[in-house]
């Protein structure tokens, strides 16, 4: 080992020890295939970009930029699933209300027939545009519609609360995913954009997953995600088709995302269906709290669980994905080491 | 898209490289305007494979030296060429603008 090798392996020692398992030798060899003959001590540039690269990688995880940790590029998957879904659901309730249209039924709200079909009619047109622009690549398009997504959703919140002759507030779960993909497509704007990152088969893929989540019943996301019917009925071919299999799709797209990715989209996406999940009980917690009757201690202590929810699934999820994270660097760096 | 992110996955368009290889095929590609360190061009490497955009090709030993090969994927050449469309409408844009320009000045003196 020349004494310019051994110049150059101190310095690598300024990397962590997973880095330098996987890529100490590699990087050696690129240093020395790169020094002029008789060099013994390595070129000022060399050590200063050495130093700086090695700091960074052990101390600068954080801003090691972060396109690099994958969350940016989860977000956008994670949006693009959302409004998928949320077109799907749209649509799907659009042809339940025409069919009954059709049938006769009045749809009577607020005292003006068919109005009840504002509420999917908005959606299933908002929902699909914001879809189509993301596949697209159009970013800040897709943030705008996105926007427009949350004004129609908060339109349709007011078009039932006011429906209640008592008063009263009536959430569903569009509200806040809503918001949510605005802000996860605002996050992954400076990242890669959903193309690059699930490829044409994962979106080809995701889209299968709205069009059954469209095609099939699904009432609405509470029965559609979380069936309550946890008993014979659950089992049977039909529900599992007609509950699961966008689900299962929509998986198997993620899946296509590449294994860091992957990873996150899962946990945002977890804490976006909690989210999704808890927020419509707010609708009754809060219409109490609003009509005075707190209910003591049991109402807003319910209310802060509902909030609380996403967040402690989404910790629980980071603490899973780092815990991983870190075993699966430590399991690559044995191997390297023995490379 | 970082320059050296961008040179470094059209260095891999062509064909697998090893480390030396990428550094020499940018210096190449870019008349010597650019030539990549070993710290600067494995944080590259290491992110890129971390995306999914690179991957390992294959290993090999040269006079007792490690040597990988690292290749494109799919992923990889979808971020190379939706970021190549972009720097070339840029491209083009900037083109356009400096022809008015000329236009313009050269009509102003004549």
């Amino acid at each position: 080992m020349t004494s310019l090798e051994i110049r150059y392996r101190r310095l690598m020692r300024i990397y962590p020890a997973g880095h330098r398992a996987a890529y100490e030798e590699e990087m050696i060899g690129v240093l020395m295939s790169g020094a002029e003959p008789g060099r013994r001590f390595p070129s000022p540039a060399d050590a200063i970009d050495l130093v700086r690269a090695g700091l960074t990688a052990r101390f600068g995880q954080a801003f090691h930029t972060q396109r690099g940790t994958g969350w940016r590029d989860a977000a956008g998957a994670t949006a693009l699933f959302a409004a998928l879904l949320m077109a799907g659901a749209a649509i799907n309730r659009l042809i339940a209300g025409l069919t009954l249209w059709a049938e006769g039924d009045p749809l009577r709200l607020h005292g003006v027939e068919g109005l009840m079909l504002l509420d999917p009619a908005l959606r299933a047109v908002i929902w699909p545009l914001v879809v189509v622009a993301a596949v697209l690549g159009l970013r800040r398009a897709t943030v705008a519609l996105a926007v427009a997504g949350v004004l129609v959703q908060a339109i349709v919140v007011v078009l039932w609360s006011s429906s209640f002759p008592s008063g009263g507030l009536w959430l569903d779960w569009g509200f806040p995913t809503a918001i949510m993909i605005t802000a996860l497509f605002a996050v992954a704007v400076s990242g890669r954009w959903v193309r690059p990152v699930l490829g044409v088969r994962g979106i080809a893929l995701a889209s299968i997953g709205a069009v059954l989540a469209a095609l099939t019943r699904a009432p609405a996301l509470d029965d559609f995600w979380f069936d309550e019917r946890f008993d014979g009925l659950f089992f049977q071919p039909v529900e599992v088709i007609q509950d699961w299999v966008p689900l299962l799709v929509l998986t198997v797209a993620a899946w296509t995302a590449g294994p860091r990715v992957r990873g996150r989209t899962a946990v945002l996406s977890a804490a976006a269906l909690t989210a999704a999940y808890a927020f419509p009980d707010l609708s009754g917690l809060l219409t109490v709290a609003a009509l005075g009757d707190l209910g003591g201690a049991d109402v807003l202590s319910r209310i802060v669980v509902v909030l609380l929810a996403p967040v402690v699934v989404l910790a629980g999820g980071l603490l899973v994905l780092a815990v991983r994270e870190r075993l699966t660097g430590r399991w690559h760096g044995h191997v390297r080491a023995h490379e | 898209m970082r320059e050296p992110t961008f040179l470094v996955l059209t260095a891999l368009a062509e064909e697998p490289r090893h480390g030396y290889a990428v550094i020499e095929d940018v210096a190449g590609m870019t008349g010597g305007r650019v030539r990549l360190r070993a710290g600067t061009l494995y944080a590259a490497l290491d992110r890129l494979r971390a995306e999914g955009l690179i991957e390992v090709d294959r290993e090999e030993v040269v006079q007792s030296r490690l040597r990988r090969y690292y290749r494109l994927t799919g992923a990889g050449e979808q971020s190379l060429a939706t970021e190549t469309a972009r720097l070339r409408a840029q491209a083009t844009i900037a083109e356009r603008r400096l022809h008015a320009r000329q236009t313009r000045l050269g009509g102003a003196t004549t």
